[in-house]
């Protein structure tokens, strides 16, 4: 479906989930697609300030080996800006998280991000109030394009995992095509995307470097799956580091939701206390 | 930057005064007590570490910007981290920090903050973040903070008028 190279996975969760689409799911998806791209790239390393303390295990946000190459959608751009001006900074995860949950704002502005690339403009109603209150309605096409997405989506959902194990280049041209949305696949199993034949992903590579622009997005995909280490160590495969970033998610969503205000204003400025200041010198 | 430096770089840079354990950590609470964001708690964060492995370097005193100035208040409260972790452990000095001792030094301190931004530029070959380096001017002229407690207190920005 060629919609689905185009559109990115928080794009296609608005269409298919439209009003009902959740801030945290869209945040997820964008975060994951940046991830698969190599726009950005997790960073585990163990820390240990003295040899007499015990180690620590720091969870890092940086860039990735496309980052310079991706031009980033609006509601991408969230993840992108902290690493414009510095090459070598790395942000804990926990940090990285709370940033897009700052620059967002709150659900409404998500969605007028995703909106913001227009690729949903002929499937989306608009009007002066739509507009003004984020609301978001489908149109006819809208109404149409979703049905045949969902459509899409289950038939690769039903027969994915069979085709990475039995036709490994069918399976290869499907996910390379829906791009980041394979998120939004129930059923794919991330395991089995380590067994994805490198030479079929060559062949591939060099048949879209001799088409034209429209296979440039696949090239991000493509690194992904050459070097398919996104899942790696602690995240053994997809569902668990989809959970881990769930977990971290709703510990925001709570925060951010609670009362409409920020956990930050909550007023905590104790000190856990001290030995008494015996002034500097 | 010569080899020993850039190891001494990567050492601070690499230095994590963050507690991935906390729910709260140090860059949350430097943003909250600032009213900054967290990316631009981050931004300062990284800053301070190159104002810190500048004055190793340096074979002169260095001023560094308010916002610098204010991580490294806060830094030196989270004793641990300061002075074992980082200080002893991380760079094997003692960095202190010297407070003014008043209106006739300011002449001094923004000699030094020129000659910092001048110096920072020569070892990162690119120009500070304006954004936390400020311009010595205003530096030195729109400082004045009070601390206000923000459940009693209601805070406006005073009108900017433009002389024309």
């Amino acid at each position: 479906m060629r919609l689905l190279s185009i559109l990115t996975p928080a794009e296609t969760e608005l269409i298919l989930e439209n009003r009902t689409a959740s801030f945290k799911d869209l945040m997820k998806l964008t975060f994951m697609d940046l991830l698969l791209k190599k726009v950005i790239k997790i960073v585990e390393v163990e820390k240990q300030s003295h040899p007499r303390n015990d180690s620590r295990v720091y969870t890092y946000i940086e860039k990735g080996k496309n980052f310079a190459n991706c031009k980033p959608n609006p509601h991408e751009s969230i993840y992108t800006t902290p690493f414009e001006e510095e090459d070598d900074i790395q942000i804990l995860f926990h940090h990285f998280v709370k940033i897009g949950y700052e620059a967002t704002g709150k659900s409404i502005g998500y969605k007028k991000k995703v909106k913001k690339t227009g690729n949903l403009d002929a499937f989306l109603k608009s009007s002066f109030f739509l507009n003004l209150f984020g609301m978001i309605r489908l149109n006819k096409q809208g109404e149409k394009t979703k049905k045949e997405i969902s459509n899409y989506l289950k038939e690769v959902d039903s027969k994915i995992n069979h085709l990475l194990e039995n036709d490994k280049e069918k399976a290869l041209e499907i996910l390379l095509t829906i791009g980041g949305n394979i998120f939004l696949l129930k059923n794919l199993n991330f395991e089995l995307l380590k067994n994805i034949d490198k030479q079929l992903l060559a062949q591939k590579r060099s048949e879209s470097n001799s088409e034209s622009d429209d296979y440039g997005y696949w090239n991000l995909h493509m690194d992904f799956y050459e070097h398919n280490d996104l899942f790696s160590d602690d995240f053994d495969n997809g569902t668990s580091f989809q959970s881990y970033l769930d977990d971290t998610l709703d510990s925001f969503d709570t925060q951010f939701d609670a009362s409409g205000c920020s956990v930050f204003d909550s007023g905590c400025s104790s000190c856990s206390g001290c030995g008494g200041c015996g002034g500097c010198s | 930057m010569t080899e020993e430096q850039i190891v001494l770089w990567n050492k601070i840079r690499n230095f994590e005064i963050d507690d991935p354990t906390s729910s709260f950590t140090f860059t949350d609470r430097l943003a909250r007590e600032n009213n900054w964001t967290i990316e631009y708690a981050i931004k300062a964060v990284f800053e301070y570490k190159k104002f810190l492995f500048l004055i190793l370097i340096a074979d002169f005193p260095l001023t560094p910007s308010d916002q610098i100035d204010q991580v490294w208040h806060l830094h030196l409260l989270y004793t641990q981290s300061y002075w074992i972790d980082f200080c002893k452990n991380t760079i094997q000095k003692d960095i202190h920090h010297g407070p003014t001792k008043g209106a006739e030094q300011k002449p001094l301190f923004k000699d030094q903050y020129l000659k910092t931004l001048e110096f920072y530029e020569s070892v990162f070959k690119k120009k500070p973040p304006k954004h936390i380096w400020v311009d010595v001017e205003t530096r030195f002229k729109e400082n004045h903070f009070t601390r206000v407690n923000r459940h009693k207190n209601w805070i406006f920005p005073k009108l900017l008028l433009k002389r024309s």
